[in-house]
């Protein structure tokens, strides 16, 4: 019997934005900081490329969902901070609950429990 | 260290988003590297391996650029894609219009016809009628005017009775003045002048919301009876008569010879219903009783109270003048009121003949624009295999389609540059030789909103034109275009059928220019041979005006005196005086009754025009005496019996088939004493050619003395050589005397007609222009036509056709697209030439042999326009024809 196979791409996809904002709703942090977090939680298994991060940025800073913003820190070179908007927070409360909603009735049915 | 910045700037492709933007891209790029790079030299690695891991992060720079310009929000984009390659573009337009000299000399001369004509009389309708008057809040001044509508009268001049009561009891004008226009002799220093003024009350000029650029205003005192005499003069006649010296206030300036104290001096634009006007005086009211003692002679301006309506004052006004009639029928029975804005009044009759012009122009525009299509089309088509090869080099349609727009906006702005130059030259031109009684024309020029009104008028022609080939462009068959070599005969027959559609409009808008410019053109004719009543060649006229009221008598006997001297001189067949000379402005005009017959109701006497004459007015003007007898010296007594002269008109009206020598008159002027008829006269006309002469009663000039009035004098030779001479002759009597307006009678019935010989002459000169460049089309269409069918008709005359056949084929093929142009010209100039009704005199806007000939000359040379490309077919050799390919 072949070893059972899913496909996390697609997953991965959707799922990008909101672990951004989850991230972001802590602190502000920069571009590589968010690359190694999201490396170091997930155990590499959200493969997150850092080549995609910085568009996925753009992409949530033109939306209004994030906002950069130059910090110089003495004897530092200046980076760019990310912090998520109010209006960031209600899309990430949004898409949590419907990632809950999801989990919950894939649950019901496959017997599948978010960890 | 490397240089990340460096680095991330050489490997990222050039991202279509603004500079700015894209260095914080690439700085945040170049951190990412740079903090990889140092974690992993901190991790123990060498630098080289740092360098390949910090590389690592971002592997294919390509899909990451594309990625970010897509995430970029649009207020970030930059806009250089659009704008890239529009240098070299510009450089190709220019490139290709230098290496065709003909075709853009046609072309700049047809844009610069079509623009400049546009600009030239948009300036003039910007100056005329859109300009809003240099008044403070111009939209509540307006003129009000008695009316009397059953006798015709409208826009009347105002009684001072009436004008006192209206102020009295109106509740819809926050301020009035009445306007009493009087010519002075300017004496005392510098040449004696005579001088335009008005006498006004002390509203007057806050009423405009103007104020004196120096000194003040009049204030009430100075307009009661016996007040001081006080004057405002004009910033010109200040500058003239005082060298523009401040101390010219308080000075004294004699104006028909009585001393008048300088108060204060006009703004140097102060503008006056656009005509100049060089003394204020204030109109000194003297308790009188108005309605018993004088007519109706004032103009009233007012500015409506704050959201009081134009119609709401006219409704109120309307009811005060019925209560009037009601107290006064004698004197104000039948009278109205007229309100009209001041802008309507400024306006007055110049408006419908602009707004013609400006439709004309339009026509002659789109002209232009349809001819340059098609040039452009034609040369589309002769291009097609350059942008087929453009476009097989990669080149997008999008970018195509900006090729063509682009060389037709360069077209566009340099025939609009030309063109604004042509319209520079013709407003000078129309202002030097125009009418003179348009209010403000004067002040047209080319300024800043002519100039955007131009750009625009050649950024839409140059997309209009630039469109039709553009579009072709868009749906080049890139394989066939290079397969046929040049020819493209697929696509051209599709630009073919275009350029017929461009020819069949260009012909109907020259049919609707040419039928407009030929109504204008009968009409003038008409209205100049209408017979003025009396014989104005040879005649020059000098008008005086009489300072300081000589007793009657005396006034009486210095003009039979300049008469005599005037007589006297060489060349000069004979002499005479009226007030009011025909054709020089308005007169004056009054009820009158015929004794021995009833009287009239209340508003119910006949009315007649009144001049006063002295003996040889008639003969001098070759008046014909048609019953009676002229005035004689004799009859110029005023203790002496009545006597009056009436014109045709009157005689007719007043007595039918009697005999009017036998009655008498009681005439409305100084007084009703009852004058005998001692002659009839011809009727003369008074104010213009197309006016009905009125009835006429003439006064012998002791018997109603005025003030002013008009020598005539026939001369055996050309009569304005003779102007220094009627001036010296008439200074001889009186020193000093200043005569103005001295010219011949023919140039003021000349001036009457002005407008009218404006206006046609206008009209004709674009009806030709449009015709001309219609011709332009149908030449350049048929002779196309010629050279892409050069093969066919090579077949066709090998297969036996004779030279002249194919001649009557082609032209044959040109006047089918005259034919669909007449037949659509017709049917667009019978729906629009009814705007014309009100500049027409004697012909209808639908005359039947205006329309006729109109389509008979377009037509013949329409024909000719086809027939010379068709004689090219008699020069061709069929086998050399077959050999074309």
């Amino acid at each position: 019997m072949a070893e059972p196979y899913i496909d996390t791409r697609a997953l991965q996809k959707t799922s990008a934005e909101i672990v951004v904002l989850a991230l972001l709703e802590q602190r502000s942090r920069h571009g590589y900081e968010l690359a190694k977090l999201i490396e170091s939680r997930t155990d590499g298994k959200l493969e997150f490329h850092v080549a995609s991060l910085y568009p996925m940025l753009y992409r949530l800073e033109a939306k209004g969902w994030v906002e950069g913003r130059w910090i110089e820190r003495a004897g530092e070179r200046r980076k760019r901070f990310y912090r998520i908007t109010s209006r960031g927070r209600k899309i990430l409360a949004l898409q949590r609950q419907s990632w809950r909603d999801f989990f919950e009735a894939l649950d019901r049915v496959a017997q599948i429990r978010p960890a | 260290m490397p240089d990340w910045k460096k680095y991330v700037r050489e490997k990222l492709p050039a991202l279509q988003v603004k500079p700015t933007r894209e260095a914080e891209i690439i700085e945040e790029l170049a951190n990412q590297l740079d903090l990889a790079y140092r974690e992993a030299i901190a991790g123990g690695r060498s630098e080289s391996e740092a360098h390949r891991i910090a590389e690592a992060q971002l592997p294919d720079w390509r899909r990451l650029a594309r990625d970010i310009e897509i995430a970029q929000p649009p207020r970030h984009r930059s806009s250089a894609r659009i704008w890239q390659g529009i240098p070299a573009d510009l450089r190709h337009a220019f490139r290709v219009l230098r290496k065709s000299p003909v075709f853009t000399a046609v072309a700049l001369a047809t844009l610069a016809l079509g623009i400049g004509g546009c600009a030239a009389i948009f300036s003039l309708v910007e100056a005329v009628l859109l300009r809003p008057i240099d008044y403070r809040d111009p939209n509540r001044l307006v003129m009000v005017w008695e009316k009397d509508a059953q006798n015709g009268f409208h826009k009347n001049v105002v009684a001072m009775a009436d004008y006192l009561d209206w102020k009295a009891r109106n509740h819809v004008f926050a301020d009035m003045s009445p306007i009493h226009d009087r010519i002075w002799n300017v004496t005392g220093q510098g040449e004696p002048v005579m001088a335009e003024g008005i006498e006004v009350n002390d509203r007057f000029l806050p009423l405009l919301g103007t104020e004196p650029s120096l000194g003040r205003a009049f204030n009430p005192d100075e307009t009661r009876a016996g007040g001081p005499a006080v004057a405002l003069l004009s910033h010109r006649l200040w500058v003239n008569r005082f060298g523009a010296r401040p101390d010219a206030i308080g000075k004294t300036v004699l104006l028909d010879d009585r001393p008048y104290t300088i108060i204060g001096i006009l703004p140097a634009n102060f503008p006056w219903l656009g005509r100049p006007l060089d003394v204020l005086t204030p109109l000194q009211l003297a308790d009188r009783n108005w309605r018993v003692e004088a007519g109706r002679f004032l103009r009233v301006i007012a500015r409506l109270k704050p959201g009081v309506s134009l119609a709401q004052a006219q409704n109120e006004m309307s009811g005060i003048a019925r209560q009037l009639e009601v107290e006064y029928p004698d004197f104000n029975k039948g009278w109205g009121v007229e309100i009209v804005s001041l802008a309507e009044h400024f306006a007055a009759g110049s408006a419908t003949a602009l707004w013609v012009l400006m439709g004309a122009v339009g026509l002659v525009l789109l002209i232009a624009c349809s001819n340059m299509a098609n040039l452009m089309l034609t040369r589309a088509v002769i291009r097609e295999r350059e942008m087929a090869l453009r476009s097989a080099l990669g080149a997008t349609s999008a970018r195509l389609v900006r090729l063509h727009l682009i060389e037709s906006a360069v077209l566009a702005l340099i025939g609009g540059t030309l063109g604004c130059a042509m319209a520079y030259a013709a407003v000078r031109a129309i202002q030097l030789y125009g009418p003179e009684d348009i209010a403000r024309l004067q002040s047209a020029g080319l300024n800043l909103q002519v100039a955007l009104f131009a750009l625009a008028v050649s950024a839409f022609t140059g997309i209009l034109f630039g469109l039709a080939p553009a579009i072709a462009a868009r749906r080049l068959d890139l394989a066939s275009a290079l397969r046929e070599g040049g020819r493209g005969v697929g696509s051209s027959l599709r630009s073919e059928r275009l350029r017929g559609v461009f020819v069949v409009a260009q012909v109907a808008f020259a049919f609707m220019l040419l039928a407009g410019a030929g109504l204008l053109i009968q009409s003038l004719n008409r209205l100049t041979s209408v017979s003025s009543g009396f014989d104005p060649h040879h005649v020059l006229t000098g008008r005086i005006m009489v300072s300081g009221n000589p007793g009657d008598e005396q006034l009486s006997a210095m003009c039979r005196e300049m008469i005599d001297r005037l007589r006297a001189l060489p060349g000069v067949e004979n002499a005479g005086f009226i007030t009011w000379l025909p054709f020089s402005g308005p007169g004056a005009g009054t009820d009158f009754a015929v004794v021995g017959r009833p009287p009239y109701g209340p508003g119910q006497a006949p009315e007649t025009d009144v001049r006063v004459v002295q003996p040889g007015y008639f003969e001098t003007m070759h008046i014909p005496l048609l019953r009676g007898r002229f005035f004689t010296r004799a009859d110029d007594r005023p203790d002496g019996p009545r006597l009056y002269v009436v014109n045709e008109a009157l005689a007719r009206e007043m007595f039918n088939r009697q005999d009017p020598l036998h009655h008498s008159l009681t005439v409305e002027m100084d007084d009703s004493k009852p004058g005998r008829i001692i002659g009839v006269v011809g009727d003369a006309k008074q104010v213009s050619l197309d006016a009905e002469v009125r009835p006429m009663v003439y006064y012998v000039q002791s018997q109603l003395p005025v003030s002013f009035g008009t020598f005539v004098m026939r001369t055996k030779g050309r009569p304005e050589l003779m102007a220094s001479a009627m001036e010296a002759a008439i200074q001889n009597v009186k020193k000093g005397q200043p005569v103005s307006d001295v010219r011949t009678m023919d140039d003021w019935i000349a001036r009457s007609t002005a407008r009218m010989r404006f206006q046609t002459a206008l009209l004709a000169g674009f009806a030709l222009i449009a015709v001309v460049l219609a011709l332009i089309g149908v030449y350049g269409v048929m002779a196309y036509s010629v050279a892409q069918r050069t093969h066919e008709i090579g077949v066709r005359m090998a297969l036996g056709a004779g030279h002249g056949y194919m001649q009557y084929w082609i032209a044959l093929r040109g006047m089918r697209l005259a034919a669909g142009g007449l037949a659509l010209g017709l049917i667009a100039a019978a729906l629009t030439t009814r705007v014309l009704d009100s500049l027409l005199y004697g012909i209808t806007p639908l005359d039947p042999t205006t329309f006729a000939l109109t389509a008979l000359l377009l037509a013949m040379a329409c024909l000719l326009a086809s027939y010379i490309p068709a004689r090219r077919v008699t020069t061709l050799d069929p086998l050399a024809a077959l050999r074309s390919e």
